[in-house]
C-alpha cells in the first residue's frame, strides 16, 4: 500500500504534513501552501508511490494526488 | 424503564442544530466524536416521515436521549434582512423545562450549549447568565476539543482520547470516505447531501475496521 500524506489544518491554525496513521506529525507550517509542497515531496520521493490528500479546514478533502509507484532503475 | 430502554436514554445524544450546507463543516466532526467515544448522535433530521410533526419528533428525541448538545451559534443574523435562527433556542427551552418538570429519569439529563464567539449568547438570552456555554469559533477542530472536554467533565467518560487523536482520525476518517465514495460513482453532490444515519453508519464501519 502506498504512503499516504495528509495536510490537515491543527487546532492552532497551522497546517500539518502528517503521515496515515502516524502519532505526531512530520511537519507543521503557516500556510496550507507550503504544507502542500512538503507534503509533495515527500510523496514523490516514496518507491511505492506517494499520495497526499489535501484537507479543507473542516476536514473533508479537496484534492487527491496519487504519484503512482515508482520503477526501481534497472541496474 | 426495561434495561435496554435504560442503556439506549444513557448513551443517546440529541443534536440540536441548524442543517444549513454552512453547519456541516461542524456537525461531521461532532457526528465523529460522538460514535468514536460509543456514543449515538440523533437529530431531527435522521428520518423523514412527511405525515410527523417536526415538534412532536423533537419531543420524542428529548424524551429519548440522555445528552443533549445545542448549538446557538446561529442566533445573531449575519447580513441585512436575514433573519436569526430560533429553533436551536426553542428546542434548548424544551429541554430545561424537560429536564426541570420531570419527576423520572428525566432529571438526570445533562445539556451542552455551544456559541460561536464567547459571551454572544448572553448578549442575546440573558435568561441563560450563569451556565456554562463552550465556544467552538466555528472551526471544527475547536468543536472536537470543546466536546471532548464535555465528554469527560460532564458525561463522565474515562479514558478518552486526545482531541489530536480524534481530529487526526476524523481526518483519516475523512480521506477514506472521499476515497472509497469515489470507486462507486458517488459525485461530490451526492457526498455533499449524503442522509445523516447513512453518514454515522459510514462511521460506525470504518471504526470497526480500523479495531
Amino acid at each position: 500500500m502506498s504512503v499516504r500524506y495528509q495536510v490537515i489544518v491543527w487546532f492552532d491554525g497551522t497546517w500539518r504534513v502528517r503521515r496515515y496513521g502516524a502519532k505526531r506529525a512530520t511537519s507543521a507550517h503557516p500556510t496550507q501552501r507550503e504544507a502542500v509542497d512538503k507534503a509533495r515531496k515527500l510523496a514523490k520521493k516514496d518507491l511505492t508511490g506517494g499520495t497526499v490528500v489535501i484537507h479543507r479546514v473542516d476536514g473533508t478533502v479537496r484534492r487527491w494526488i496519487d504519484y503512482g509507484k515508482k520503477s526501481l532503475p534497472s541496474a | 424503564m426495561t434495561k435496554e430502554i435504560s442503556k439506549k436514554f444513557g448513551t443517546s445524544v440529541f443534536i440540536n442544530c441548524p442543517f444549513d450546507e454552512e453547519y456541516k463543516l461542524l456537525l461531521q466532526p461532532m457526528l465523529f466524536t460522538l460514535v468514536y467515544v460509543g456514543l449515538f448522535p440523533r437529530l431531527a433530521s435522521e428520518r423523514s416521515d412527511s405525515l410527523e410533526q417536526r415538534i412532536e419528533k423533537i419531543l420524542r428525541l428529548i424524551k429519548e436521549c440522555k445528552y443533549s448538545i445545542h448549538d446557538l451559534s446561529r442566533l445573531k443574523s449575519e447580513k441585512a434582512n436575514e433573519f436569526s435562527r430560533l429553533n436551536m433556542p426553542f428546542e434548548l427551552g424544551v429541554e430545561y423545562g424537560c429536564r426541570r418538570i420531570a419527576k423520572n429519569h428525566l432529571r438526570t439529563k445533562r445539556s451542552l450549549i455551544f456559541e460561536k464567539k464567547r459571551y454572544e449568547v448572553q448578549k442575546a438570552l440573558s435568561d441563560l447568565n450563569g451556565v456554562d456555554i463552550k465556544c467552538h469559533n466555528n472551526k471544527p477542530a475547536h468543536t472536537v476539543r470543546a466536546l471532548q472536554h464535555w465528554l469527560i467533565e460532564t458525561v463522565g467518560l474515562r479514558n478518552v482520547e486526545s482531541p489530536s487523536v480524534i481530529w487526526n482520525k476524523f481526518n483519516e476518517f475523512d480521506g477514506d470516505f472521499y476515497e472509497r465514495r469515489r470507486t462507486p460513482g458517488y459525485s461530490r453532490s451526492d457526498l455533499r447531501v449524503m442522509p445523516v444515519p447513512e453518514y454515522i453508519n459510514f462511521i460506525k464501519q470504518w471504526l470497526a475496521s480500523k479495531r
